[in-house]
This record gives structure tokens, sequence and C-alpha cells, in this order.
């Protein structure tokens, strides 16, 4: 990035989507889509890989972290394409490994520029998410942007009414 | 504290064996091993006799393969078609080693082949685990060393009865699973290993699988052929100690998550030489077992007359 961005990108705000496997996934892209494309603001895609299990083999090890994450850039790229097409310019594309929870608490602490995390709920019997569950509950008052919940269920004519 | 095994019919502390099964469940959680190649050499050098500690250790295999399977079923990492037909070859060369298990027993000479079988196992394992240790130590030395390409086995391609596998996106000769799957089994049945430590480079090299999908697919097959091994061991050998098993299994579920919590903190290759050393060392005992002068020379038993 270089500098000129560098300084637009501290007065916009960004909006930070994890991305994951879930339905509900297309639903907070959408809002944060749609609310960075009002404000003039930008996406931020976070995309966290499991670390791989040990292998008894380093060489398998190895192979299986290089496969792993060719996956979650592949992931990560697709639903890029997605941001790019609604918002019209390309996210900001956040790569890590670990576990969800610690590395989307770490990169709010580091990341400055984001101002709101945008997380969908599931709609299933077994609650909104591990992620919504947490974060909004026990981690809520320690973050350091605001933090937006969109119900998973909704369609995209009511996420465009109140977007 | 003494315990009485009663298929290995001797009597050993239940202190040693839950520590022994928590070694083995240590390694495993730190290295990704079944843990069951570790545990034979160690069930023999505390009087276990060597038919029931190969036999016994295909029921801790089942036990710390399962709940991996099941994670791995959940991810959808597992290539259901390759596995059965990974499975069947599984299958027949389990039941093809059980009925040689049964004859060399019959003609005592068990015990010679196990140790030998492991001698030699465990040799190669560490002198390649030592190599590639000592591979990763310079690496990270120097990062800019050429790493080697994976090569392309052409050979392969050629052989008939070629099958489509979509999940692992592949085009071969059912043969390849199918071999693979019998020698794996012939090996799991005589030596009471896994396998995962041959069957795992084997499926990324041979057959060309992506590797996330040959870590679950190889625990299918581990699964249910060591089940199948456990099944005609205890029911056509009677060389399952059920009180020896459970005790390691007790040991091996402590044991694994204290090995997972350790491996995230060390670094690997140092860890993992000193794990090809400990394989060394166990193998250099095995071969003095082999030919040192016994304590007693002769030993009384009941002749066993063949069929």
């Amino acid at each position: 990035m270089s500098d000129t961005s560098a300084a637009e990108t501290a007065s916009e705000r960004v909006f930070l989507v994890v991305v994951d496997d879930s339905p509900e996934l297309h639903v907070a892209i959408r809002y944060a889509c749609r609310r960075a494309k009002r404000v003039g603001g930008r996406v931020a895609l976070l995309n966290v890989m499991e670390s791989p299990e040990p292998q008894s083999w380093a060489a398998i090890g190895d192979l299986l972290r290089e496969e792993t994450r060719q996956q979650a850039e592949a992931r990560l790229a697709q639903v890029g394409d997605e941001v790019a097409s609604l918002l019209g310019r390309p996210p900001i594309l956040h790569l890590k490994e670990g576990g969800r929870r610690e590395q989307l608490l770490k990169l709010l602490a580091e990341d400055a520029t984001i101002s709101v995390l945008v997380l969908a709920a599931g709609t299933g019997t077994e609650g909104p998410g591990p992620l919504v569950s947490s974060i909004a509950s026990k981690y809520a008052g320690g973050l350091r942007c605001a933090l937006t919940i969109v119900p998973g269920a909704l369609s995209d004519a009511q996420v465009d009414a109140i977007s | 504290m003494e315990v009485y095994l009663p298929i290995a019919e001797i009597s050993l502390t239940w202190p040693l064996l839950l520590a022994l099964g928590g070694v083995a469940g240590v390694l495993a959680g730190m290295f990704g091993v079944g843990g069951g190649f570790l545990l034979t050499p160690l069930l023999i050098f505390v009087g276990v006799p060597p038919a029931v500690a190969v036999a016994t250790q295909a029921n801790q295999v089942i036990a710390t393969s399962v709940s991996g399977l099941l994670t791995q079923f959940q991810r959808g990492n597992v290539d259901v078609r390759m596995g059965l037909i990974m499975l069947l070859g599984g299958l027949f060369g389990s039941t093809a080693g059980i009925w040689l298990f049964g004859i060399l027993k019959r003609i005592g000479q068990i015990d010679l082949t196990i140790a030998i079988g492991y001698v030699v196992l465990l040799t190669s394992i560490g002198v390649l685990m030592l190599i590639e240790s000592v591979r990763t130590w310079r690496r990270r030395r120097n990062p800019e060393a050429p790493r080697r390409k994976l090569h392309q086995h052409y050979l392969v391609h050629r052989l008939p009865l070629k099958m489509r596998f979509y999940k692992s996106r592949l085009y071969i000769s059912a043969l390849l699973p199918l071999g693979l799957g019998f020698v794996i089994g012939v090996m799991s049945a005589i030596l009471g290993i896994g396998g995962g430590f041959i069957i795992v480079p084997a499926m990324i090299y041979i057959l060309g699988m992506p590797t996330l999908m040959v870590i679950g697919t190889s625990l299918f097959q581990i699964v249910f052929v060591a089940i199948n091994v456990t099944f005609l061991q205890a029911t056509q050998n009677h060389t399952v100690d059920v009180v020896l098993a459970l005790l390691l299994i007790i040991g091996g579920a402590i044991g694994a998550p204290i090995g997972g919590r350790v491996a995230a903190k060390l670094p690997s290759f140092q860890l993992r030489a000193l794990l090809a050393l400990l394989i060394l060392a166990m193998a250099t005992e095995l071969i003095f077992e082999l030919f040192a002068r016994p304590s007693a020379i002769y030993s009384l038993g009941t002749a066993v007359r063949g069929p």
C-alpha cells in the first residue's frame, strides 16, 4: 500500500468481516459492502486457517500446511471477488493461522483502521455461532471498534433496506 | 499394585503399564504418530510376550485413531470411495497376515519374526527421521537451500482398472490402493501397527492424493483394519489381552493431550531428532536381546500340537 492510500484509509472507515463456510456469511458481506459504499469506506476480510495437526513426518506436515494455506487463500480470493463486485473496490485481505477468536481479537488490537466488526448471527437451533456468542458477550467490553450483528436470516432486500 | 495379565500370563504393576500407555500417548500427541510401533518394543522390554504385545497393540491403535477419524469425517476430509478400496485390500491383507501369524506361532517362530520385523521397521524409521530433522535444521539455517520438488510416478498411470476418485481429483488404477491396503494390512496383522507412518507418505507420493484427504482417508483404513486384526487375533490366535489393552488405552488417553500441548511450545525438528534417537535406541536394544545369551538358557513349556 502506498503512502497516499495509507493516509486515505486512516480516515476511511473499514468494515471487517470474518470469512467462514456458514451460509450467513453472505449476509454479513452484503451488509458490510452496502455500509462501506454509503460512507465511502472499505471492507476488510479475515480468514483464519487452523494450525495443521502434528504429523509423523516433517515433510508431510509442511505439505499439509501448504495445502491448508492454498485452500484458505482460494476461499479468501473467492469472497474477495464477491466484495469487489458489490463494493466496486477490492477488499483488504488478512490471512492468519491459529484460533479464530484469538486471531480476530489480535487483529482488532493491532489494526487501528478497523472501525466496525460485522458478524452475521446463525439461524440454526444451536445458537448464533461461537464467534457471535463470545465476541458479543464476554469480549464485547474490551473491543476497540464498534460491533454490528446482522441476523443471518435476512434476505438481500431486507439487508438493503437497513443498510 | 501387581495385576495379572490373563493372556500374557505374567504379573506386572499396573502403574507401569499406565505409564507405558501414557508415554506412547504423549509421543502420539506430539508427533501425530499412532504410538503403536513405539509401544510394542516397550512392552517386549518389560516382559510381555511379543505375540501378545503385537495383538493387544491393535486395540490401542483403534482407540487412538477413532476420534481423529470422526473429526476428519466432519471436516469432509475422507475420500470414502478410495478408503473402501484400500480397506478391501486391507481386510484381505490383515486376514492373510493373521493366518501367517497363526502358522508362525504354531511352529514357535512368531516372537523371532516380530523382533526382526521391529528391528527393520524401527531402524528404517529412525534413520529416515534423523535425516529429515537434520535437513530441516539445515534449511532453517540456510533458507536459500533448494527444496526438492515432488516427483511424479508415470509408471502407475499405466496400470489397468482405472477408476475416478472425485474427492481426491484422481483417475488412477484401483489396483494401486488395493495393493497398498493389502501390504499395510499384512504389516498391521504381524506387527500390530496402524501403519500411518508408511501409508500416509505412500498415498501422497504413489497415489498422488491431496495431503488433507490423505490424513482422513488413511485413518479410515487404519481403524477398520485394526478392528479386523483385533477381532481375528482374539478369536483365532487368542493373543489379545484385554486387561493390558485397557490399561494402555487409559494411559494413552491421559498422555495424548499432554503431548499436544508440549508440541505447541517446542521447536519440532529438535524433538523429532530426539524421537529418532529414541527409536534407534530401541532398535539397538531389540538387536541386543536377539543375540544376547538369555538368563535362562532352557525354558519349559507345553508343546502345542499342530492341527
